[in-house]
């Protein structure tokens, strides 16, 4: 390369720096005070209105699709917030934890799976779900690095926070996809008739999945368990986990498992994976293998009362 | 120097953004063919047709325009593929480094369109499934290549009975449907994957499409069109990509650049590795 286009090279270099920079500060803080304002969608919605109800609430909810879909919170505390997200695992829901107020009296239920906990490959990168709050709220700002899930270049380009979710936080922006007053994080599945057929065959072929061999626990998973534990240690709160039902789950060696961890720690777990599983007939209570229905959910839910209400009162 | 700068940064958002958005509609699809609808498999495959070309066109730039910051000029690898009114046309324009290569070395080593009609077809056939077992040792690549084959020497017939030279507009409607079509073979699993995603594509019964993560599909949806509107930019200016950075002066390319950059960080996608490195 010749010393002249070398030296127009640098100049190009420079001049793309500073006004990447420039515009990306510019991109990012409008986006900022966008996203703020937006308080529906799974995008961002539904974590900013977490992080407003978070401290008033009664009783909080947290876990992946199955939590969101199974736990109608309105029964079991008028006061309540169900933050149960799609797609993510403990690794989000111990960081959101931590963000809670240690001092308010409060119900947590935790909604875990075996699947996190038993599966090679879980690596804590839904963390990342949490991308839009770095450098904004500091304890998720330590979390994400802590995590080593965030590039190092997120520290000089602040819209990569946004990567993947800014169209869907405009589009909640400008058009909310529901009313978040009246909004208490339940998300209902609902089968109608056109689907119960497709769903009705899929539940009739629905084989147990056999044992796998290997049950050792994700040591990332158990990290995070650790700090939901050590958190609940030092707040004033009553910590409950919880895995909801699965409508065919043959193997139960990873239950007992997590089951034993969670009672070596002290930590209160009530292990409903097979509790429809006498009868599978009653096809109406499940959208698909994993997910319950609305109905599902309303049976679920009652059955959770119950027995969370005797708890609460053999606490006394 | 500019034209390189430009060029590496198209490529990279063709990459980066594009391809591999799309890419995680076609995984998730292809991933689970059996339960998708004709509509969902269609649009799978077609995105499968854009993310091949922005993948591979997108290495393409990184590498000629990188090249180019060292001073070395290397031949274009595309050259707006799906913008062709015939197959023959599009072979012209989509990897064009195989392509020349597989029509020099043996095409016109095979005879080319010297020997007759009849060996002329052969030699066509014979190349694209040549062409189609260079990508590996399975029969989707052989079928691939022996759909290319076939609609090549079916157009040099066609050509030579109506006396024409090319389609009118109606002809890139008819390669994109064939190459689409061929994709199908090229990305499934196995034949028998292919051959109930073709059956069910071309059965008509499009109920509603498959949306799965709806920000993700809308994120996929909108990189495509821009990725589209530059490609119909560059054909309706007649100027290639390699040409169109020397338009710019320093400011201009800097902002573009800059904007190319932002549209990165806000939609990269680090799912995908280059799907040419397969091969």
């Amino acid at each position: 390369m010749e010393t002249k286009t070398l030296k127009q090279l640098l100049k190009l270099i420079a001049l793309i720096l500073v006004l990447s920079y420039t515009i990306d500060k510019v991109v990012f803080f409008s986006l900022n005070t966008i996203s703020d304002n937006v308080m529906s969608g799974q995008a961002i919605g539904k974590l900013n209105q977490f992080l407003k109800v978070k401290d008033t609430t009664n009783l909080l909810v947290f876990g992946n699709s199955r939590a969101n879909h199974h736990i109608v919170v309105d029964k079991l505390n008028p006061n309540a917030y169900n933050m149960g997200i799609n797609g993510i695992g403990i690794a989000y829901n111990s960081t959101l934890i931590n963000t809670l107020n240690p001092k308010k009296k409060q119900t947590v239920i935790v909604h875990i799976d075996t699947k996190n906990f038993f599966n090679d490959a879980y690596d804590g990168s839904d963390i990342r779900g949490l991308k839009t709050k770095y450098n904004r709220i500091d304890k998720i700002t330590s979390a994400l690095n802590e995590s080593g899930k965030i590039s190092s270049l997120q520290n000089i380009f602040y819209t990569m926070n946004y990567n993947g979710s800014a169209v869907g936080i405009l589009k909640n922006f400008i058009r909310p996809k529901y009313n978040h007053k009246t909004y208490n994080g339940y998300d209902p599945l609902v089968v109608n008739s056109s689907k119960a057929e497709a769903r009705d065959y899929m539940l009739k072929n629905d084989v147990a999945k056999k044992c796998l061999d290997n049950h050792n626990v994700n040591p990332i998973a158990l990290d995070y368990l650790m700090k939901i534990k050590s958190f609940a240690k030092k707040s004033n709160k009553t910590f409950v986990f919880v895995t909801s039902p699965i409508h065919n789950d043959a193997c139960s060696i990873d239950n007992n498992i997590l089951q034993d961890i969670l009672n070596e720690n002290n930590l209160k777990f009530w292990d409903f994976t097979n509790l429809y599983k006498t009868n599978n007939d009653d096809t109406s209570l499940w959208k698909d293998k994993t997910h319950m229905s609305n109905l599902g959910a309303e049976k679920f839910t009652t059955h959770l009362l119950k027995k969370h209400q005797a708890y609460t009162s053999s606490l006394k | 120097m500019k034209t390189g700068v430009f060029q590496i940064f198209i490529g990279l958002f063709r990459k980066v953004a594009i391809a591999d958005n799309l890419g995680v509609y076609v995984d998730s699809v292809y991933g689970n063919y059996e339960i998708h609808n004709g509509s969902t498999l269609l649009v799978a495959t077609v995105f499968y047709a854009f993310q091949i070309y922005f993948d591979f066109s997108g290495y393409s730039d990184i590498a000629i325009g990188s090249a180019k910051m060292f001073g070395f000029n290397f031949n274009r690898n595309f050259n707006l593929p799906y913008f062709s009114k015939t197959l023959t046309e599009f072979w012209r324009r989509w990897h064009m480094s195989l392509s020349f290569w597989l029509r020099d070395y043996l095409y016109i080593s095979l005879g080319g369109n010297r020997k007759g009609i009849a060996i002329t077809y052969r030699n066509l056939l014979l190349t694209m499934l040549l062409g189609g077992l260079w990508h590996g040792s399975s029969w989707n690549f052989v079928i691939w290549g022996g759909i290319h084959g076939l609609f090549l020497s079916l157009e040099k017939y066609t050509f030579s009975a109506l006396k024409i030279k090319t389609f009118n507009a109606f002809g890139y409607l008819y390669t994109f449907i064939v190459v689409i079509v061929a994709w199908i073979f090229f990305r499934a699993p196995d034949f028998e994957s292919a051959a109930t995603i073709v059956s069910t594509i071309f059965s008509f019964d499009f109920g509603s499409l498959f949306l799965g993560d709806i920000n993700k599909f809308v994120n996929a949806v909108l990189l495509l069109t821009i990725g589209v509107a530059i490609d119909l930019r560059l054909f309706k200016s007649k100027v290639s990509l390699e040409e169109f950075g020397v338009r710019f002066s320093t400011i201009r390319l800097t902002i573009i650049v800059s904007i190319i950059i932002l549209l990165l960080c806000l939609f990269y996608s680090t799912t995908e590795n280059f799907i040419y490195f397969q091969f």
